[in-house]
């Protein structure tokens, strides 16, 4: 079972715009760390959302740990992305009300079964934020954390319950160069533990030697040049 | 989606300040709106409920209004009279129960003074049927008694036994430009409040009325002919004769009549208080023996060939003034629902740029996989509950307002203010700012989503 194969995908926002993404195979096998580069513009974010279930193509199939995303309801989308996606954005990726420990467990509210050997969310958010050195702020106020600390949490969010698939979207990109490569590593470390296959995607190339295969969305996607093919 | 709830309530929590502020805009509107609508019955209640039991106001031919106005609230005063003939020619009716005359014009520090008859108290009703009582003492008995209104003993901090000067002259406070030592009158009776403009009156006989204006009628008989009902100084001369002052000149007729006036007396309106004898009034109250009466005993009077009379039924003028006032209370809810409107625009506003850097956070929601439906229910649940808050800490503060403001408004303006009572209108208000915030709440996060879903999942603000 493959975490994610796409095929013959095309996608628009409205029927009167160009399309955004045209890709016609993509796979990523299960717990493989995949690097994806795309400037911006090349329609990256997209195709992201489209692989969470967020959008559906208008043609073409999107299955995702061996389920059709593209044949199924909005509704169940949702579920299946609760339950079985983490996501990491660039930066703001943590409800801004609610503590640390609150925003980690948010996917097991809206779905997501906690790990194996976890008798609660909690536990495993605390197991988790633990282990990325964030015990002693569980009951911080997000607000309060550096972004390389909101980073942590968000990546600690993306792995409670260890779904199978973790889309990362620039998630580096507003560290510092140090915070950078310990964010990776922490990732790195914590996505083989929890066995889960990385969509992991930047404009910045160097990061690519963290990852098992790079491929370049300028040739996967062949709406990416289009102009004002992103939105 | 038990997580949905508490979500909401931590969002709410975490903006605070804006949450407070959202609530109080609504809560002042909505106090403002249901205060108004409070006020308004009760002014239409203290009005209606003014008088009651009553057929016919009977008064000199002038306007329904203006007979209504000074006979019953005491506004204003009659520019004519109407003679005791003409109370005789009603009291003599076969479907008469009942008639008390009553004259005004006259003022003591502020409060009006109404010369009438002891059976005013017995017969005069007020709100719905609901008799006079008195707190102390009893009806005025002898010309040179008084029996005041709640009002008046208040506050002036009249009691029983208590000597009053009236004076001659309505002013609007303080008392008349001319005083009268000679005839003080001695407080005999105090009513119970009543809500209604007999809490601000001083009644008196009629012809302790009449005594008011001996001097005046005597000093300078012409010179309150059009202000005053009507007092005849009739006085034996040393020699004998009759000699007649007449005060009032405006009714020829009368002239010839007064003799005959005081061979037909019934003995309650002939009083004589030295030489005094009444001869008009300003009008009087009537009391059919059948209500269905009413109106046949309204057009007797109203052609009746003697004085020139206009009889009014006090509830179809009451509709009258009510609909002449009616402009006013449309005003008043106008403005009261423009502020409310602005309230709505206030709920709107701040969910508007609460939704703007919420775009954020919806989309964090949708990617761990909450549904549109989800969120538009979060949010417009927010909605709902600074909606509710609002109503509820509104209709709080209109109601603890009333109840410190009740008694002064009470005493001030003698209009009873019903405490915590809803009426239908205030259910179907609050159901609508209830579906109006609903509404403010799904647009706002139809407009956050769009933009959320228009960022994607990319970082664009």
């Amino acid at each position: 079972m493959s975490a994610v194969s796409l095929a013959q995908v095309s996608f628009r926002y409205r029927a009167s715009l160009p399309d955004v993404v045209q890709v016609s195979k993509l796979d990523i096998a299960s717990g493989e760390r995949v690097f994806l580069h795309g400037p911006s513009g090349s329609g990256k974010s997209t195709l992201l959302a489209l692989i969470g279930g967020l959008y559906a193509p208008q043609s073409g199939s999107v299955e995702v740990l061996g389920s059709k995303l593209s044949a199924m309801s909005q509704s169940e989308r949702d579920k299946f992305r609760a339950r079985d996606i983490g996501f990491i954005f660039q930066v703001f990726n943590l409800v801004p009300y609610l503590d640390v420990i609150e925003n980690v467990v948010l996917p097991i509210k809206f779905g997501r079964q906690v790990s194996k050997g976890f008798s609660s969310a909690k536990e495993e958010a605390k197991h988790l934020l633990n282990q990325l050195g964030l015990g002693p702020y569980l009951e911080t106020a997000v607000t309060e954390l550096s972004i390389g600390q909101q980073q942590r949490v968000a990546v600690a969010r993306a792995l409670i319950g260890s779904p199978g698939l973790i889309i990362a979207d620039e998630p580096t990109s507003a560290l510092d160069a140090d915070a950078r490569q310990s964010f990776l590593d922490t990732l790195r470390t914590h996505v083989k533990a929890s066995s889960s296959a990385v969509l992991f995607v930047s404009h910045d190339r160097s990061l690519a030697s963290a990852f098992d295969r790079s491929l370049s969305l300028v040739e996967i996607n062949r709406a990416s040049f289009r102009e004002g093919g992103a939105v | 989606m038990s997580g949905i709830f508490s979500l909401a309530l931590k969002s709410l929590w975490h903006r605070r300040v804006a949450t407070v502020l959202t609530i109080v805009s609504i809560s002042l509107s909505v106090a403002l709106f249901v205060g108004v609508g409070r006020t308004k019955e009760a002014t239409r209640d203290a009005f209606s409920g003014a008088i009651s039991r009553v057929d016919l106001i009977v008064g000199p031919r002038s306007g329904t209004l203006s007979l209504l106005l000074y006979s019953v609230f005491h506004v204003g005063s009659p520019t004519h009279s109407v003679s005791m003939k003409a109370v005789e020619f009603a009291k003599n009716q076969p479907e008469v129960d009942w008639v008390v005359p009553f004259s005004m014009g006259d003022g003591f520090k502020g409060f009006p003074v109404v010369g009438t008859t002891a059976e005013l108290f017995e017969r005069y009703k007020y709100r719905d049927g609901n008799a006079i009582r008195f707190a102390a003492g009893q009806a005025f008995q002898k010309d040179d008694e008084a029996t005041i209104g709640s009002d008046v003993a208040r506050s002036l901090g009249l009691t029983l036994g208590t000597k009053i000067v009236l004076s001659h002259g309505h002013t609007e406070d303080g008392d008349g430009f001319e005083k009268h030592e000679d005839h003080p009158f001695s407080v005999v009776g105090v009513l119970e409040p009543t809500g209604t403009p007999l809490d601000r009156s001083v009644f008196v006989s009629l012809v302790g009325m009449a005594e008011i204006h001996r001097e005046l009628i005597a000093e300078s008989p012409h010179d309150h002919e059009d202000e005053h009902p009507v007092a005849t100084k009739e006085k034996k001369d040393l020699k004998g004769h009759e000699h007649h002052d007449h005060a009032d000149d405006h009714g020829d007729s009368h002239d010839d009549s007064h003799d005959d006036d005081h061979k037909h007396a019934d003995s309650s309106f002939e009083m004589d208080r030295g030489k005094l004898k009444v001869t008009a009034v300003s009008g009087f109250f009537l009391g059919a023996k059948n209500r269905m009466e009413s109106l046949n005993l309204q057009r007797k009077l109203n052609t009746w060939e003697g004085d020139a009379l206009l009889a009014i039924l006090p509830g179809m003028a009451m509709a009258e003034l009510w609909k002449n006032l009616s402009i006013f209370e449309t005003a008043l809810s106008i403005v009261s629902f423009c502020v409310v409107i602005a309230g709505i625009l206030g709920l709107f506003v701040s969910l508007y740029i609460a939704s703007g850097y919420r775009r954020r956070e919806m989309m964090i929601l949708r990617a761990v996989g909450a549904s549109p439906l989800t969120i538009f229910s979060m949010l417009a649940g927010e909605a709902v509950f600074l909606v509710l808050a609002g109503i509820f800490c509104g209709a709080g503060l209109m109601y603890a307002g009333l109840a410190m403001l009740a008694p002064w408004i009470e005493r001030k303006f003698s209009v009873a203010v019903g405490l915590v009572r809803f009426s239908t209108e205030d259910f179907w208000f609050a159901f609508a700012m209830v579906i109006v915030g609903c509404v403010a709440g799904v647009l706002a996060s139809i407009n956050a989503y769009r933009s959320a879903m228009h960022d994607g999942l990319g970082t664009r603000f």
